[in-house]
């Protein structure tokens, strides 16, 4: 069963109680059940022992190829959906009584106060159109945080609202219009608006440039930079695409079928992986550049199926280095360098290539 | 070589920007459906007029009877005898006349007596939506100097009331079993329907079960085991309520099925997550969130639902099983003229078939219009 | 004919599209004019709304309503297999055929063949793998309801006089030629039991069962991972020179459109503002859209702190009221007063095989 997945201790530096945000074990497992009953045949493992920290005012990408875990990590992290073993220790000013940060779990927080920790963790979202309630005005989306939260429609709230709309980027006379009437760029930007209306001190962004269109999305991630200096906020910025991702990001996760493949800074991530998965990735990347030769990795079959996923290292079957001991031994994810974390039985003996 | 050779586009028409509200786009894009507005002026005529002023649109009572016992319709003439065109229209008195043979009544005109046709003529008192007191009526004869003579312009039924008054009260009780019996539908197909959608488990699988069991079980007999359980010494009222109740309860688990698929569907929506991740409790996601999102879909099963509706209590009325005289129904009075003495004697009485009809197909034209109009971002 | 030479396959020539909607005439595309050459690949590139899409719906004579083609020509050098031994040429504009009629369904699939980029949607979940590939050609789409090998056959069979044994026997022979594993059982699964990849390889198969002379890729790779993605270029790129075909491949992705073409058109605005070589236009961008497009996006491996990306500033205008001028003059940093706003810019040679619609360039 899944509940007995126990919490490892992940990374073994727990001196840093500074993080503002710590995932350890962190385990998704979705039920397949079948037949009339109902009866429960198997899991899908979405998120699979997840570890990693965000410290305060950094973004963390967390990158991988659809299937990978990524969204559904950032989504168990806010309780969208319910954990299945692990924890989520987060520095909360809002349940601190003393104006100091706070050191919660997130998994055993009771309801209320789990309900107060969201207006500290917010999400952005992928989709433009469907992640704006066709039926609300701008004015009722931004402020609905609010409003769940305690706040009366008034004129002071109205105010922030529309300090929020002109920071990041809308004007005030759109305040009540429908989300139809923008364009993709612009609901983006509504929702970014409603991330903050609260404000937070970590965003998850889930994918939020990748329906964009290439100008847009550079606007879009420039606001996001200028809004994280400005708030002094932290993102969890999940994305498929690597380039955006180390444009943006300090530290870089890369996810292979939920488990975490590799995380470090993301100069050294993309220049020196240690990873074989991350060097396959990064070589398979089409380069905006004619001129760029290299000889491409190309990775044989399809991303693993998570309820059923190859024994040994996930990554095995698709791997040019595996041996023997891949299919046999789930590798120990373990702090190879400085801050620069890898699952692989190889990686001490691989020369791999970077960018 | 791609070259733009005119300037017109600086030309071209400045579109002013205005806020649209959903249900704006939904009013224009049904404007511009030619027959969806018609079925749905044609449904606002017949509602207003069967169901508001049909005291105002038909000379007399409901059952107001009179010698003219299965009379066929009243020949309205231009012309009189010396073939002079009159400008106002005319109806001839009538005499009735026995076949010894046959025992068949006919009614021959008698020329002698004219009787111009009024409107806006002052005939037997009412009180107009049940409390404006009037005795106007739309068209008539001088009914106070002529007690005896009628205008029966389709026919009169084997009491001598006239057909024309009877379809339209008929059509009061038969609107409003659809419109009533279909909003109770709505209220507890949603409400299961959202429920069972959005809590899932338990719940779901128990509200899925009965409405699986209302769905596989055949109308027609449960109908009539539930109309049979009606006690037979109510107020025809009662009736008329407890059947209303009884065709919306048999039909709220499609509907329940229909919405809890949308909350399905809409439940994974991210805007739905969004709200979520911000606190927001069930009560706010379903009502907010969820439920508005379904409206539309709900609005267009409904309106094609309620020709079923009205069908349902017809079918049942002509088997004797729903409505009963003295109430008047537009089964009641199918079941009047099903006899093949009726169709042979006063064919004039299956006035009522077209009557269903065009609200039926009005109906179904109303409900596809909709449908296209409700989903107006779907194809711009 | 000699490698060398271009000789070409399509020529639209000032095409026009028009989408006659309720806040007035949107111009999808305007005034277009490009070549694709047989056997080469030409790209498009451009963000939403530029009108590549509707280009490549307009070669098929497919426009979705209320659009229509208002003005222009695509002609169609088209060159019949009648027998296998002799050929016949045939020259036809697109745009003049009756939509529904019997002609353009010949080349629709038949000689052109289309592949999209969502999957999942264009297959006909009901039919397996091979059924798929025969209807290719008259649904351009994977009904989810039949065995992908019967969707092949149908579309083979459509198009070729072939008995159902023989469709089958190609369909199993193309899904093996778009590298899907095991094609003998893979004919007959559905759908829904192929991964996104192997979907996308299905839809290149039924687009190439009927050896078309050219085949339109719009945004076949978006919505795939990257290491599918790479997995299914180099297929396209393998069968466009076993097959000799030509290639119209259309994206939004600067890396992909790098890797595929050998000669790029940007358009911006239903309009094509520079079209060229993949190293001139990469190298040597001309036009000031094409340049700030290139600026814009964020390059793999050349991480400096704190780095902002350069933004094409404002947005796309409204296609109901578009700017005069140079449609671009709005967002342009080089915009020159009295004369962007004014005069509508002309196409104009900037190099060596490489134009642009771009006043800077134009000579008085």
């Amino acid at each position: 069963m899944a509940a007995e997945g126990q919490v490892q201790p992940a990374q073994a530096n727990a001196k840093n109680n500074n993080y503002l945000l710590e995932v350890k074990g962190l385990k998704k497992y979705f039920p397949i059940q079948k037949g009339l009953l109902r009866r429960t045949v198997g899991y899908v493992k979405a998120v699979d022992d997840v570890s990693f920290f965000v410290r305060e005012g950094e973004t963390l990408g967390l990158v991988g190829e659809s299937g990978c875990g990524k969204s559904t990590a950032g989504r168990t992290i806010i309780h969208l959906y319910e954990p299945t073993a692990g924890e989520v220790l987060f520095n909360s000013r809002i349940l601190s009584s003393d104006g100091t940060r706070q050191r919660v779990n997130l998994l055993d927080l009771p309801p209320n106060q789990l309900k107060a920790i969201r207006r500290e963790i917010s999400m952005i979202f992928q989709d433009p159109i469907n992640s704006l309630n066709p039926r609300m005005t701008v004015s009722d989306i931004v402020s609905e945080p609010m409003i769940i939260h305690g706040f009366s429609m008034d004129s002071e709230t109205e105010a922030v609202i529309i300090r929020l709309l002109e920071r990041v980027g809308l004007r005030s006379d759109h305040l009540r219009r429908y989300p139809h009437e923008f364009s993709g760029g612009q609901r983006q930007r509504i929702g970014i608006a409603r991330a903050l209306s609260l404000n937070p001190s970590l965003v998850i962004c889930d994918e939020p440039v990748s329906a964009l269109d290439v100008s847009i999305q550079a606007q879009t991630l420039n606001l996001l930079q200028d809004l994280q200096k400005d708030f002094n906020l932290s993102y969890i910025f999940i994305a498929h695409d690597l380039s955006v991702v180390e444009h943006i990001s300090d530290r870089v996760a890369v996810m292979y079928v939920g488990k975490v493949a590799e995380i470090a800074d993301a100069e050294e991530l993309y220049s020196s992986p240690l990873h074989p998965y991350t060097e396959a990735l990064l070589s398979a990347v089409p380069k905006a550049d004619p001129l760029y030769k290299s000889d491409r990795i190309v990775m044989q079959g399809e991303v693993a199926d998570p309820s059923n996923p190859p024994s040994g290292c996930y990554f095995h079957p698709r791997c040019q280095y595996a041996k023997d001991v891949c299919k046999l031994k789930t590798p120990e994810f373990r702090e190879l360098k400085p801050g620069h974390f890898v699952a692989c039985h190889r990686a001490e003996e691989l020369k791999l290539e970077g960018i | 070589m791609a070259k733009a050779e005119k300037n017109e586009t600086a030309a071209t028409a400045k579109q002013t920007q205005i806020s649209q509200s959903y249900w704006s786009l939904v009013w224009w894009k049904f404007k511009r459906n030619r027959v969806a507005v018609v079925g749905g002026i044609i449904l606002l005529t017949f509602y207003f007029s069967f169901v508001f002023i049909p005291e105002f649109l038909s000379p007399y009572k409901l059952d107001d009877s009179s010698d003219y016992t299965e009379a066929g319709p009243t020949r309205i003439h231009f012309v009189d005898q010396e073939g002079k065109f009159q400008s106002r229209p005319f109806i001839y008195g009538v005499e009735k006349k026995l076949d010894f043979v046959t025992r068949k009544r006919t009614f021959v005109e008698d020329p002698t007596k004219i009787y111009p046709i009024y409107f806006f003529v002052h005939g037997d008192a009412y009180k107009l939506l049940g409390f404006i007191p009037s005795d106007f009526h739309l068209y008539g004869i001088d009914q106070k100097n002529n007690p005896e003579t009628r205008i029966l312009i389709m026919g009169a039924d084997a009491l001598g009331r006239d057909w024309f008054t009877r379809i339209l009260y008929g059509g009061r009780l038969s609107l409003m079993i659809g419109l009533i019996g279909q909003f109770l539908t709505l209220f507890f197909g949603t409400t299961l329907g959202v429920i069972s959608g959005y809590y899932g488990g338990a719940v779901d699988m128990l509200i899925q079960r009965i409405t699986e069991f209302l769905n596989a079980f055949p109308d027609i007999p449960l109908f009539m085991a539930l109309a049979a359980a009606i006690p037979s010494f109510w107020s025809p009222i009662a009736v008329y309520f407890m059947l209303t109740l009884i065709l919306s309860f048999v039909r709220w688990g499609g509907l329940a099925r229909q919405v809890r698929g949308l909350i399905l569907s809409l439940r994974e929506r991210e805007y739905v997550l969004a709200a979520k991740s911000a606190g927001a409790n069930d009560s706010r996601l379903m009502f907010r969130h969820l439920l508005p999102g379904t409206m539309s879909h709900v609005v267009v099963i409904a309106t094609l639902a309620i020709p079923g509706m009205i069908l349902a209590e017809t079918a049942l009325s002509w088997l004797g099983l729903g409505l009963r005289p003295p109430l008047t129904s537009w089964g009641v009075l199918l079941q009047d003229a099903a006899t093949v003495r009726a169709i042979h004697n006063t064919p004039w009485e299956l006035w009522t078939v077209p009557f269903i009809i065009v609200t039926i197909l009005a109906y179904n034209m109303l409900g596809d219009g909709l449908r296209d109009a409700l989903d107006p971002y779907g194809s711009r | 004919m000699s490698e060398l030479l271009n000789e070409p396959l399509i020529e639209v020539k000032d095409l026009r599209v028009e989408f006659d909607v309720r806040a007035g005439i949107v111009k999808a595309v305007d005034g277009l004019t490009m070549t694709v050459n047989r056997g080469k690949t030409l790209g498009i590139i451009g963000e939403s709304g530029c009108g590549k899409s509707i280009t490549a719906r307009a070669i098929l004579n497919m426009i979705p309503k209320p659009g229509k083609i208002t003005h222009g020509e695509i002609i169609y050098y088209r060159r019949l297999k009648s027998d296998g031994l002799t050929q016949m040429d045939d020259i036809i504009d697109l745009a003049k055929t009756d939509p529904d009629g019997k002609l353009i369904r010949q080349v629709r699939g038949g000689e052109i063949g289309m592949i999209f980029q969502e999957p999942m949607s264009s297959l006909t979940p009901v039919y397996t793998a091979g059924t798929h590939i025969n209807e290719a050609v008259i649904l351009h789409h994977l009904t989810p309801v039949y065995k992908v090998g019967d969707q092949i056959a149908e579309q083979v069979m459509a198009h070729r006089k072939v008995t159902k044994a023989e469709a089958r026997v190609i369909a199993i022979e193309m899904l093996h030629r778009v590298g899907i594993p095991k094609p003998e059982q893979r004919v007959d699964s559905y759908p829904h039991q192929l991964s996104g990849g192997q979907r996308q390889r299905v839809m290149i198969a039924i687009a190439l069962s009927c050896e078309p002379s050219m085949l339109i890729a719009d945004e076949p790779t978006t919505a795939l991972d990257v290491s599918i993605e790479a997995q299914i270029l180099d297929i396209m790129r393998d069968l466009q020179q076993s097959v000799n075909m030509a290639i119209m491949f259309i994206t939004h992705n600067l890396g992909v459109i790098t890797s595929m073409a050998e000669e790029i058109v940007v358009m911006y605005m239903g309009k094509a503002v520079e079209q060229g070589k993949v190293i001139e236009i990469f190298q040597n961008p001309k036009h000031p859209y094409t340049q700030a497009l290139l600026r814009s996006i964020p390059k793999l491996g050349k991480k400096t702190a704190g780095e902002r990306l350069a933004t094409i500033s404002g947005m796309v205008p409204d296609p109901f009221n578009l700017p005069t001028g140079c449609v671009f003059h709005p967002r342009c940093p080089l915009f020159m007063s009295g004369k962007c706003d004014k005069v509508v810019p002309k196409w104009t040679k900037v190099g060596d095989e490489h134009w642009a619609s771009c006043l800077l360039y134009e000579e008085e």
